[in-house]
């Protein structure tokens, strides 16, 4: 299987302040992520972890401070000028937010002709009936004259996809695509791209908060990549890294997603106290190598302070923590669905 | 001190915009039980933070109440004047506003806040006892009491949260309304500071109105829950009732809609359309464009808020009622 991205070691670091009072922040740390042709995958982290600096650098629009970004196996850094364009169309990014990154003056219809046409392509009604059908905005007909005001924001989202695809892209990285969606609507714009995995082969990359919405998308196939801090902290296949976590995080962002039935709460939150020392507002702790977690992590300890890597502990499935012995055996908290059906693993 | 019933009855608000009237509340009926956490859920446009705003008196100024009550202790709190509404203010009702973390003073010390506060409801008392009072209610929401001395810029959201949640309880409200209390903090953040909002309802009996666009936080945290849709009220009911078996189409959507872990995720599924325009709803039901059972009689006539037992309220035709 080829690759559409591999980022090999990459770091970004921002600098803020004035001359004399420079900060340094650590958006990304030593990132190494590999996107296969057709593959799904799903990353996930609290604001501040680096996950759009991560989207930010697979597609292009930021350059990272040390490692490398290859495109179909050639280094960013040395792509000329011509090729680099060429090969961005390639990777198309979708925005958070669909009321913003839509023309609202540009009809639907428009929305996309105007970008096929100026890639050339022939057709250009057809093309544009068959994208609309493509993230369920049917009958396509029916919307080419609408503006993005008359969609509800699961639709504008669909057509900010489409629009994306009218660059015949090998992978969509989209960057929290149902945050600003209403409940309701959040499941079509996941099965839109869900869709777009599975039926056209498209290799798609979400990114979220929300861990549920992560498994909902990367589940059955896919890869969850868990970010803390600017470090991916556990990576894997997707029923590994929900129904074993091993990073203590990831355990605290599962116990801290909120499920609908009453009873657990109390049991979750006493659960939660396990895997975090405080109510201390997340960030990175520790020095540039050190683990990032290490200023909430009960189970820290003197040998967390040193560089860490990711490190394979079963097939697939990848975690960044020292400590993973320390840790108390995992069994899918009794809220969960698939408590009751162990089969799934 | 224990909590208070509220009975929102016929309530019709609009806003008034170059358009036209937005009908953002039409014939809303909702019952907060006294003592009970109801959680108020709805997508965003719903018309739920208006009718919180109804019932504690901040609608904004192109907004009209064009009728219906709200009663508080056997008081219509929409006939009160601006004056007599004062004396329910923070005493009776307090309310923690959406985004509410922006509403502290950058240039006042969280002390301040709380003296402020104080002094205008119920005139100044001494430095020591008020400090005291404050260090108590802030170490009830897990702070210390330095945060005392701290300026906003200095706290985290979820800090401030706790600031605003800890000040809403400082003369012992028997109704606490909270506006989409958590959405802006991280998810760690969000179980505690939930915790700490069933942690307070404990111990001091207060009744407290939620409103939420997270169906999972409503499911934990509520006793009872009532759903809002393009400004109907569409279902109220028992917690486990409801999840167990939602009963207005909308509501069934809804709650299939879900994304969680304690959720059959193979079955999740989104509610296929569009919420309307809220300038021009769509006549009778305003789900009928949306909804899979729809008959000629909800495309004429709004259904009635209807009681199916078991302390149950559906506005659905499906359930009977008189056409």
């Amino acid at each position: 299987m080829s690759e559409v991205v591999k980022l090999e070691n990459v770091s970004k670091v921002f600098r803020r302040g004035s001359v004399l009072r420079r900060e340094y922040v650590w958006a990304v740390r030593d990132a190494s992520v590999a996107i296969a042709t057709g593959s799904r995958i799903a990353v996930v982290g609290e604001s501040g972890s680096g996950k759009t600096t991560l989207a930010r650098i697979i597609t292009g629009f930021e350059k990272p401070s040390k490692g490398y970004v290859y495109w179909f196996g050639k280094r960013v850094d040395e792509l000329p000028k011509r090729e680099f364009k060429e090969l961005r169309e390639r990777i198309q990014y979708v925005h958070q937010d669909p009321y913003t990154s839509l023309n609202p003056v540009r009809t639907v219809y428009d929305t996309l002709a105007d970008p096929l046409r100026k890639r050339g392509v022939g057709n250009v009604e057809d093309r544009v009936k068959e994208l609309l059908r493509l993230v369920k905005i049917t009958p396509p007909e029916y919307f080419f004259n609408k503006f993005p005001y008359h969609l509800s924001g699961g639709m504008r989202q669909r057509l900010a996809i489409a629009r994306a695809l009218t660059a015949s892209p090998q992978l969509i990285v989209a960057d929290e695509p149902i945050s600003m969606v209403d409940m309701s609507l959040r499941v079509s714009v996941l099965d839109v791209l869900l869709g777009l995995n599975r039926e056209i082969g498209l290799a798609v990359m979400m990114i979220s908060h929300d861990i549920a919405a992560a498994y909902y998308f990367a589940r059955e196939g896919g890869l969850l990549y868990v970010m803390y801090g600017g470090r991916i902290i556990e990576c894997g296949p997707s029923e590994k890294v929900v129904l074993n976590p091993l990073h203590p995080y990831t355990r605290l962002l599962l116990l801290a997603t909120p499920q609908h039935r009453r009873g657990f709460f109390q049991e979750r939150i006493s659960m939660m106290a396990k895997y975090a020392k405080s109510a201390a507002a997340p960030g990175a702790g520790g020095g540039v190598e050190a683990c990032p977690y290490v200023a909430r992590c009960p189970f820290a300890a003197p040998e967390c302070e040193g560089p860490i890597e990711l490190k394979e502990v079963e097939s697939g499935h990848y975690v960044a923590c020292k400590r993973v012995d320390a840790l108390p055996e995992w069994t899918p908290p009794p809220w969960y669905w698939f408590a009751s059906k162990r089969d799934v693993a | 001190m224990s909590g208070a019933e509220v009975v929102v009855r016929d309530l019709n608000v609009v806003y008034l915009v170059r358009e036209g009237a937005i009908k953002a509340a039409s014939n809303v009926a909702l019952r907060v039980e006294p003592g009970s956490v109801t959680a108020l859920v709805g997508e965003s446009g719903s018309g739920k933070s208006t009718v919180v705003e109804a019932i504690t008196r901040t609608l904004p100024s192109n907004a009209r109440v064009l009728g219906g009550s709200v009663l508080f202790k056997g008081v219509d709190l929409l006939k009160l004047s601006e004056e007599e509404y004062r004396q329910y203010r923070w005493r009776e009702i307090s309310y923690v506003p959406q985004a509410a973390q922006n509403s502290l003073n950058p240039l006042q010390t969280i002390f301040e806040h709380f003296a402020e506060t104080h002094a205008d409801v119920a005139g100044p008392i001494p430095r020591s006892e008020l400090y005291e009072m404050a260090a108590k209610l802030l170490e009830s929401v897990g702070l210390d009491a330095s945060v005392l001395r701290a300026y906003p810029h200095q706290l985290s959201g979820g800090m401030k949260q706790r600031v605003l949640i800890a000040l809403s309880f400082l003369f012992k409200p028997s109704l606490v309304v909270m506006d989409e209390p958590v959405s802006a903090l991280d998810v760690v953040n969000q179980s505690l500071i939930l915790g700490l909002i069933s942690d307070l309802h404990k111990r001091y009996g207060t009744s407290i109105l939620l409103v939420t666009h997270d169906l999972p936080v409503a499911g934990e945290l509520a006793d009872r829950v009532a759903v809002m849709y393009a400004g109907h009220l569409v279902e109220m009911g028992g917690n486990e009732e409801f999840f167990e078996e939602p009963l207005h189409p909308y509501s069934r959507g809804l709650v299939r809609s879900m994304i969680a872990f304690s959720t059959e995720l193979s079955r999740v599924s989104s509610i296929p359309g569009e919420p309307p325009s809220l300038l021009e709803p769509p006549p009778g039901c305003r789900f009928h464009p949306r909804c899979p059972h729809a008959m000629d009689i909800c495309k004429e006539r709004e259904p009635p808020l209807l009681e199916v037992g078991g302390g149950r309220w559906v506005k659905c035709w499906l359930y009977g009622g008189r056409a």
